[in-house]
């Protein structure tokens, strides 16, 4: 029988078109994630960054189709992965596929963990969904799991409660977790963002690590920029809704071609630069995602803003193989000194 | 865990000892003669009499003499009987009920048990079934019902509603009576074929293998449990829900979505522990409102029990026995939150690792 | 389905089947005569079957569920069951049906009496001597036989157990003397062995035994005549009708010694003196002659009686009076315990309660279920019955019989000033307060009668049902007289009266005064809003402020005399003026009220006069006369009597009215459909 969901013979994993959510709040409706399309292969990286409000933690809560229907919906779009529109998949079939192909983990370790369950019992939970394990064997494996990822002591923190993990281990558990049933897309939101930044360089470590180990392609959402450097591969950057730039990594940073990507790489603190000088904050604030007006929603902010950017929504256009930029301007843009 | 259980136990005396203190110096507001009760049944018009009941019970001695003579009974001289002394057993005489304070305890307090064991059936079960349903379905049409049921439980006084209920279902259809059994009931539970092995009419009867008067104890009982039960099961609904609503977003919720789990294991085996918690903080006090609010539910229901004899002495001005009741409500809330307590430590590992 | 839609599955379907399978308690089945008609046809007769419309006029039957058992719903709880002990209504009305008297009333007639436990009696010439033939055959519940020694033990041991708290004192001023009150006061006179055994023990051996053989000597049993001898220390107008009362109830002398009261020995008496209620030995025992008999008493719950099956009436025939049953009719009487007048509303309307006492205030919430209406007609000393406008409702209602119980206004003539007092402001006749001697000018006392709205306090507080009273007597009895000296409300008698008072200090300078009331008790508000209104309207400087008290600060005001006028009500224990007249001139009201002595000795006088007096148009005079010394000295402002209501299912038969008894309180001539 012919399986409607499958849509195409997709060369990629995981590829999102057009995918529109909105939400239906008191005053008015807001487009979180506006017509983001974009692929990744397997054991790609690819990094999704902005900041808080631009649409990169819904647009992934979106693909694992877990936004609140009331008051959110998914307008439109299509994500395909493996040949299925999961948009279009049943709850049963859905629920198949999370926390066992696409798997994610989440910004804030001290909240991710019910509190009243061991972190043991809370990976074998998948193990025994997914894998059909019995008590026994997911154990072990969870022990397994926590080694991998770096927790020490593995066999007797199997058993603990979350509360007895420091922030940096929670994590590194949440990452087994994420990782027990072999997931082709591991989905990370903010995972560093709540912690100091020298556990942070180690979780970007750890993960990459494990995607080379594992082959798995890795979303890795963010508003920082240099967190992504030493781990994506290619970038996204998003901004009220939509995806404003995207391109290899090396490109993105040498050769920034968005207005706001630049204010982002500017206000990156670099070793080197004179002290003493204050930090370069992008003026202004994110938008009210609620009656935005027409035209490049950047335009506000922006300093190589012109008469058309008021009225003109720019589309991504491309700007050297495989980097394109949405801007009228971005011939004239260029990365801050 | 047992630490932890060994320490709240230890503080049981304690709590104990302050109730008792309280409850004394409230006894100390009335004047000697009044106190005079604790002792005797009478109070004697004639003054000498009276002064030397005043002088033999010790009621004009300084407070912490007296308060020892009430907790341990104080020798009588002349005859070299000890009488008196809460911790002998004895409350001393009410007035009202026409027996010693605790012979009335011991009739009565089993009716009022059953009531409220009953009472707390639909408070759990409606309580907390009900809210969860309510968060579960959050602003949809169940959710509306259930938040104005509960609202209407909240604000009607219950004597208002015992009433009402009274006023329908046996006045005009003559369904549910009030008071405890028929008296056909009665003389069957009199007689010597009959064994009262815990002085509760529906377990006794079912033990006994009556199932008549089973239903007919049962059929007094609905009435008084509904009313009685009616104000917490509107709060325990609340409570459970608004707590359900808060832990449902929490992010461990998210997470064990995105693991994939089936919608009910998420709200049972994730949200229900962490929701449930202020409702078990919540029960402990229940279960004290539910032994208080008996107080007028019997009354109007005329349920023996010693809700409505603590009612008839406080009309009566019967310090003696009110303040009875109260000490043993007060004994029963520092149980029940060592229970709570307990209970929470089992169901939090936080607070029982600490 | 999940376990919890499961279980409120199971108790959704457990409620369904209790409600579809409870036997719902039937109202009263009205059976509609059918009336069959036979009409003559040519060729053969033709039986045609009519059923009779109910038309007004048709009795309709009422029929009860349980028609073998009572359900008196009740207010109040049983004290004690000692008949020589309990002096409260509830224990009363058990104890009539458990236990008998000498003699009894003639049923609806409160002045006449019948043999009961006597057969007969003589009276000698001198008033101090009565004579009783005991009745042969009677037994007690327990199968003993009556004696006449158990009727003498019965009074001896009344009053030698005592007690300031019981009524023995009806007893012992015939027997000792005026002023006796306690058998006590034989052996110390002052009065300072009352109530304590403790200190009786320790008295002079040889006072005691004299004490007692003065008892011994006073009640005389003489088992070969059959006869039981009273001697009186003076004639004495009310004995026979305090003998017909409960405490005159006679007990089995074996069956009491064997459940530990006095053993009948003059040397030990003193031992058994002076019990507490809850020591009692007879407290919760009984065992009569009666009609019925104690099943249980669950004391706050239910008190339940069963038929006596042995009843001596039965086996000789004799009614309890002419006309009367000779049996009871119902097997069983259930005395429950309801306080809440909501939930005795409730058991009315199922039927679960064939009469209760209800509030008059909540009167108009019952009448609408009256159908059958006995309104008391004064000059046939009897009811008359008819429907009422909803013929077929099913209670029946007697009202507009007077009552017993009466509520006065006392002036205090001397106020407790001790440590301060409130309630007479600045004590002075400044305008802002009245003197402790307020009350002692006769002219204040008459300015308050003329001063009261008799009218709007009979519409108000007794909802237009009761009379004026003249006088401390009540109507009906020896003695009063419908058109004797009362006062009435008269503004400007009231006003001149003002005038005169305090040599024209009190007109000048005006007063100020609190008058208190338990809060609950609107009679008492009323009395004080009605005085507070009239004599405002006279002038707004003579001012009367009134407020509310718990009851026992009302209680405790009154008993130190701190208030300067208390509103107090009395209910008769003997159906004789002397027990108006005692309390109220020179007894309890009289000391209450710190009356002065000279009107005290006056009163006092006249009181001892009647009571000894035995012929009762002698006594009538002497009554009267008091009335209008009442009226003279004016000590007290003389309210009404409320006109009574008792309300009962219409399948009761059997009730009647006698003052003396309580309305729901005799169920020997009851009858239950």
């Amino acid at each position: 029988m012919e399986d409607s969901k499958v849509v195409s013979t997709s060369e990629h994993l995981l590829e999102v078109k057009d995918l529109t959510t909105r939400f239906d709040i008191e005053g008015g409706q807001v487009y979180a994630v506006n017509g983001v399309s974009y692929t990744l292969d397997e054991g790609e990286a690819l990094g999704v960054v902005g900041e808080s409000g631009c649409g990169k933690s819904v647009h992934a809560l979106s693909i694992m189709r877990l936004i609140p229907i009331p008051p959110g919906r998914i307008e439109k779009g299509e994500v395909s992965f493996k040949g299925r529109d999961l948009l279009k998949l049943s709850d049963d079939e859905m629920r198949q596929i999370r926390g066992k192909d696409i798997s994610m983990i989440f910004q804030d370790p001290m909240t991710s963990w019910n509190p009243v369950l061991t972190i043991g019992f809370q990976i074998m939970e998948a193990l025994q969904l997914h894998m059909g394990m019995d008590k026994v064997a997911a154990h072990a494996r969870a022990i397994e799991l926590l080694e991998l990822v770096g927790v020490p002591e593995p066999s007797l923190r199997v058993d603990d409660y979350p509360h007895q993990f420091s922030g940096g281990m929670r994590q590194r558990a949440m990452i087994a977790l994420a990782l027990a049933c072999n997931p082709s897309v591991l989905i990370a939101d903010e995972p560093t963002t709540a912690l100091d930044v020298t556990i942070q360089a180690q979780i970007v470590d750890l993960v990459k690590r494990l995607q080379q180990k594992l082959g798995m392609a890795v979303i890795w959402i963010t508003h920082d920029l240099g967190v992504v450097a030493g781990l994506a591969d290619r970038v996204n950057v998003m901004y009220a809704g939509r995806i404003v730039e995207t391109g290899p990594i090396t490109e993105i940073y040498k050769n920034p071609r968005h207005p706001y990507t630049v204010g982002l790489l500017g206000s990156l603190p670099s070793i080197g630069e004179r002290t003493g000088e204050r930090l370069f904050s992008i003026p202004g604030e994110p938008p009210d995602l609620i009656g935005l007006p027409k035209g490049c929603a950047f335009a506000p902010r922006c300093n190589y803003r012109t008469e058309r950017c008021w009225n003109e929504t720019p589309e991504l256009e491309e700007v050297s193989p495989g980097h394109y930029a949405a801007c009228w301007e971005k011939d004239k843009v260029r990365k801050m000194q | 865990m047992v630490n932890y259980i060994i320490r709240r136990l230890l503080m049981v005396p304690l709590l104990l000892f302050g109730v008792t203190v309280l409850i004394f110096l409230m006894l100390q507001f009335l004047s000697p003669v009044e106190r005079s009760a604790l002792y005797v049944r009478d109070i004697p018009k004639n003054e000498r009499v009276l002064e030397g009941v005043i002088r033999k019970y010790g009621l004009d001695k300084p407070m912490y003499v007296q308060y020892w003579n009430w907790l341990v009974g104080i020798k009588d001289q002349s005859t070299g009987k000890i009488e008196g002394g809460i911790l002998r057993g004895d409350f001393g005489y009410s007035r009202t009920a026409s027996q010693p304070v605790v012979d009335m305890i011991k009739h009565r307090f089993p009716a009022t048990i059953e009531l409220a064991l009953l009472a707390v059936v639909p408070v759990l079960f409606g309580g907390v079934f009900l809210g969860v349903l309510g968060a579960v379905n959050h602003n949809k049409f169940i959710d509306h019902f259930v938040r104005i049921f509960a609202i209407v439980g909240w604000s009607f006084p219950d004597f208002v509603f015992g009433l009402l209920l009274l006023m329908i279902f046996y006045a005009t259809l003559g369904w549910f009576p009030p008071g405890r059994v028929s008296d056909w009931a009665n003389q069957v539970i009199q007689s010597g074929q009959f064994h009262s092995y815990t002085h509760m009419i529906t377990l006794d009867a079912l033990l006994n293998l009556r199932f008549d008067i089973f239903w007919d104890a049962l059929r007094h009982l609905i009435l008084p449990v509904i009313t009685l039960a009616y104000l917490w099961w509107a709060l325990t609904l609340r409570v459970t829900r608004s707590s359900m609503l808060e832990t449902l977003r929490q992010d461990y919720i998210t997470t064990a979505r995105s693991k994939g789990l089936a919608e009910k294991v998420v709200i049972m085996r994730h949200a229900l522990p962490n929701g449930l918690m202020p409702v078990v903080t919540l029960a402990g006090g229940t279960i004290v409102g539910l032994l208080s609010g008996v107080v007028i539910v019997e009354t109007v229901y005329n349920y023996p029990g010693v809700g409505s004899a603590a009612a008839n002495a406080a009309v009566s001005l019967d310090v003696i026995t009110v303040l009875a009741f109260v000490l043993l409500n007060g004994f029963i809330l520092v149980m029940m939150n060592l229970l709570v307590d307990i209970l929470y430590a089992y169901i939090d590992p936080r607070v029982r690792l600490d | 389905m999940s376990k919890k839609t499961l279980w409120s599955l199971i108790g959704l379907l457990t409620l369904a089947s209790m409600v579809l399978g409870a036997c719902a308690t039937p109202t009263p089945e009205k059976v509609v005569e059918t009336v069959v008609v036979t009409k003559e046809v040519p060729g053969g007769t033709v039986e045609v079957v009519v059923t009779a419309t109910p038309e007004p006029e048709k009795p309709v039957e009422f029929k009860s569920a349980d028609p073998k058992t009572l359900y008196s719903v009740t207010t109040g709880d049983t004290d004690t069951l000692d008949p020589a002990w309990n002096y409260e209504s509830a224990g009363d009305a058990v104890i009539q049906n458990i236990y008998e008297q000498l003699v009894t009333y003639n049923g609806t007639d409160a002045t006449s009496f019948v043999p009961a436990l006597a057969e007969k009696w003589e009276i000698s010439d001198d008033g101090m001597t009565y004579v009783f033939h005991i009745r042969k055959g009677v037994k007690f519940h327990n199968g003993d036989e009556m004696t006449p020694e158990d009727v003498a033990y019965t009074f001896q041991r009344g009053l030698l157990q005592g007690g300031t708290w019981s009524p023995q004192w009806l007893f012992t001023e015939p027997f000792f003397g005026t002023g006796i009150y306690d058998v006590a006061e034989l052996v110390d006179p002052e009065g300072n062995l009352d109530d304590s055994r403790e200190d009786l023990q320790k008295a002079d051996p040889d006072k005691l035994m004299a004490a007692c053989e003065q008892v011994t000597n006073a009640i005389v049993a003489d088992n070969d005549a059959g006869t039981v001898t009273f001697h009186l220390s003076q004639p004495w107008g009310p004995f026979l009708a305090t003998l017909a009362q409960s405490w005159g109830s006679i007990i089995d002398k074996k069956w009491s010694i064997e459940h530990g009261t006095w053993d009948g020995d003059c040397a030990t008496w003193q031992n058994f003196y002076g019990v507490s209620s809850e020591n009692a030995p007879l407290r919760d025992v009984t065992n009569g002659t009666g009609p019925y008999m104690l099943d249980h008493w669950t004391p706050g719950e239910e008190t339940v009686l069963v038929a006596n099956p042995n009843y001596w009436r039965v086996e000789q025939n004799v009614p309890v009076f002419e006309g009367g049953p000779t049996g009871p009719q119902i097997d069983r009487v259930v005395i429950k315990l309801v306080k809440e007048w909501g939930t005795r509303f409730a058991m009315l309307k199922a039927g679960d309660a064939d009469f209760t006492y209800v509030p008059r205030e909540d009167v108009s919430q019952v009448d609408p279920m009256v159908g059958e209406l006995c309104d008391w007609n004064a000059d046939k000393m009897d009811f008359d019955c008819g429907a009422t406008d909803s013929p077929d409702a099913p209670l029946r209602l007697f009202k507009g019989m007077p009552s017993v119980v009466r509520t006065d206004a006392f002036f205090v003539f001397n106020i407790n000033t001790e440590g301060g007092n409130p309630y007479i402001g600045s004590g002075q006749l400044d305008g802002n307060g009245i003197p402790a001697d307020f009350f002692n000018d006769i002219h204040v006392r008459k300015a308050f009668n003329y001063c009261f709205d008799w009218d709007s306090f009979i519409k108000d507080a007794l909802n237009g049902e009761g009379v004026q009273n003249v006088g401390f007597l009540i109507p009906g009895m020896l003695g009063y007289d419908p058109n004797g000296p009362h006062y009435s409300y008269d503004p400007d008698k009231c006003a001149s009266e003002l005038e005169q008072a305090w040599d024209g200090k009190v007109a000048e300078n005006g007063f100020r005064m609190q008058i208190g009331y338990n809060t609950g008790n609107t009679t008492r508000q009323t009395v004080a809003q009605i005085l507070q209104a009239d004599l405002s309207d006279i002038d707004s400087k003579y001012q009367i402020e009134i407020i509310g008290l718990p009851w026992p600060s009302f209680l405790a005001a009154i008993r130190a005399k701190r208030m300067p006028i208390f509103i107090s009500g009395w209910q008769e224990d003997i159906h004789d003026p002397h027990n108006w007249a005692q309390p109220f001139l020179v007894g309890t009201y009289a000391s209450r009220q710190a009356m002065p002595k000279e009107m005290l000795d006056e009163f006092k006088a006249g009181v001892s006069a009647g009571v000894a007096a035995s012929d009762p148009a002698e006594r009538a005079k002497i009554y009267k006369e008091l009335t209008q010394k009442d009226y003279d000295y004016a000590p007290a402002i003389r309210l009404a009597v409320a006109t009574g209501r008792h309300y009962e299912q219409r399948w009761i038969t059997g009730w009647y009215y006698n003052p003396i008894y309580g309305a729901d309180s005799r169920y020997f001539t009851l009858g239950k459909k």
